[in-house]
């Protein structure tokens, strides 16, 4: 948790910079009587300009619902802008929408308008009421201005911190690939002898004419062993090289029995899944079936080997939405950003890869897996757009 | 930690295999050997003994020098060498061998299976690659493959 934004010094750096002060506080909150009348309309005014930008209103995915709840938290956060207290928790909160902004992929550009059409409306209406009382007026409208700023400084600050857990995670990654494949390379050459061994073995106790079930059990189950150890190579190398899913449409209903069985959960846990027949996923099988394995051990993991996990599949026009949920203790709050990074692990036995490979699968596929809110264990959500919408996505928003 | 190279053929081996034993259908020619190249000695023996069980017979080596001997020496007829060699790559020795005239057959064993160590391997004209642990079956067909081949070609020779 060294992140710049959570550092207690960001805010007061931030606003002795623009010169923000307990002063600039008191006449926003004078202001606000006079924004107050006004704020239903900016809100209203706000999201009609987004919902007027295909591609703003791409970040948006909840249709009206969701814009009705985004309305009463950006009237929230104007009340709250104008009352303060421009305080150490003020700042957290805002940190918090703005990563809100940086997780539906909403791009730079249109945070920064948007923050304009609201500096703008803020503006005019100062200049209006307060015309009569010079003084009050340019200390109204410069404190308008300096709290605006640090709300996009802000905004920025949650970008920057998102592309650093990005770039962080690409350069532990490639790490973690050298290093995995170096381990992997150097596994294989003693594979190699042993299974050329066992085949010998095995030619030769057919020579002496032997044919003991107590020894063919044993060949048989190193056999079972070297080839599952020959498979989590590959597995590991795979993900190492980052290799391109080899797309094609298959029930989500099969890759989720695919991940079910190779996730050998223990029998204490029950998994429910509700996978309806017509659900399909444009995708890489054996790569979503490997995110979902990674998302069920931990589900298990999260619920100490007992318990329920729920498994989901649905359809929208154009992607597939896969969730799977545990009923454990959930994500504690604070960590709750970084779970994604590479080598950042809370557990014990963690290697912190798990969460991190099914992030790149589902990037991969110009998709996304992300941590719901709920109000209890931890739900994650994978969206697998089709190929198609994928690689239009893809191409529009910013890298 | 440098292995000192060591050349050996594993005549033992081949006294136990009779061609009534040859389920490949290879034509036995006993003086066209294989040659197993891999600076783990264990797996090249390992792959020796195996070829020889199956009617082949096989010579190992350790390091691109001492394979290029034993092609000196003459006999062999075809290659199986790994990737990594110690410095150098079974890529080397195939196209090294080809420069001092000898056009053997040869595949690659290979630790190594992403796509740009397979595309060098193929490029430097190998008939197969092979991972690590190695499809023992598949190797067997190969070679019986690339052999008969060649022990065609031979067989003409001697007959002149």
């Amino acid at each position: 948790m060294n992140s710049a934004v959570s550092h207690p010094t960001f805010l007061e750096s931030l606003k002795q910079y623009v010169g923000f002060d307990d002063d600039g506080s008191a006449h926003l909150r004078a202001f606000y009587v006079h924004a107050a009348p006004h704020i239903a309309r900016i809100v209203d005014d706000f999201y009609d300009a987004i919902e007027a930008h295909p591609e703003a209103r791409a970040a948006i995915t909840g249709g009206t619902a969701q814009i009705e709840r985004l309305k009463k938290t950006l009237i929230a956060w104007l009340d709250s802008l104008l009352l303060g207290p421009h305080d150490e928790a003020y700042f957290e909160r805002r940190a918090r929408i703005g990563r809100v902004h940086v997780r539906i992929s909403l791009p730079q550009a249109f945070m920064f308008t948007a923050m304009n059409r609201i500096r703008v409306q803020l503006l005019d209406i100062a200049e209006r009421d307060l015309i009569g009382d010079p003084p009050r007026l340019s200390a109204s409208t410069s404190a308008l201005n300096q709290i605006l700023d640090i709300e996009l400084a802000i905004m920025l600050e949650t970008y920057r911190e998102d592309l650093t857990i990005k770039n962080n995670t690409a350069e532990r990654l490639a790490t973690l690939g050298q290093f995995a494949s170096g381990i992997g390379h150097e596994l294989r050459n003693p594979l190699g002898i042993m299974e050329s061994s066992l085949f010998l073995l095995r030619q030769h106790l057919q020579r002496l004419g032997v044919d003991d079930a107590k020894i063919g059990k044993h060949l048989d189950k190193i056999g079972v062993e070297l080839k599952r150890s020959n498979k989590t190579i590959s597995d590991m190398l795979d993900l190492a090289r980052n290799r391109p899913p080899r797309r094609q449409r298959v029930p989500a209903k099969s890759i989720v029995a695919q991940a079910v069985a190779a996730s050998n959960l223990p029998p204490e846990i029950a998994v429910e899944v509700d996978a309806p027949a017509g659900v399909t996923v444009d995708a890489d099988p054996d790569q979503i079936a490997q995110l979902l394995t990674n998302l069920l051990l931990n589900g298990t993991q999260a619920m100490g080997g007992r318990g329920r996990l729920h498994v989901g599949a649905i359809r929208t026009a154009s992607e597939t939405m896969l969730r799977v949920r545990d009923e454990g203790p959930g994500v504690p709050a604070e960590v709750r950003h970084r779970i994604f990074e590479a080598l950042f692990t809370t557990k014990a036995k963690g290697t912190g890869l798990g969460l991190a490979l099914c992030r790149r699968i589902a990037e991969a596929h110009g998709g996304s897996v992300v941590l719901e809110p709920t109000d209890g264990g931890a739900s994650f959500l994978v969206t697998i757009p089709d190929a198609a919408m994928g690689a239009v996505a893809g191409a529009s928003l910013p890298p | 930690m440098r292995r000192s190279s060591r050349n050996r053929t594993i005549p033992a081996l081949v006294c136990y295999s009779p061609a009534s034993e040859l389920e490949l259908g290879v034509a036995r020619i006993s003086r066209f050997t294989i040659l197993v190249v891999d600076d783990r000695l264990e797996f090249a023996e390992n792959i020796a003994e195996i070829l020889v069980t199956a009617g082949f017979e096989a010579q190992v080596a350790d390091t691109c020098q001492s394979a290029e001997d034993l092609v000196a020496a003459g006999g062999v007829v075809a290659l199986i060498t790994d990737y990594r060699l110690q410095g150098e790559t079974g890529v080397d020795l195939i196209r090294r061998l080809r420069s001092n005239g000898y056009d053997l057959p040869a595949v690659v064993v290979s630790a190594h299976t992403d796509p740009r160590t397979i595309d060098e391997v193929r490029r430097a004209g190998a008939r197969d690659f092979f991972a690590k642990p190695v499809d023992i079956d598949r190797l067997l067909v190969q070679m019986a493959e690339l052999t008969r081949a060649r022990g065609a070609v031979a067989l003409d020779e001697i007959k002149g």
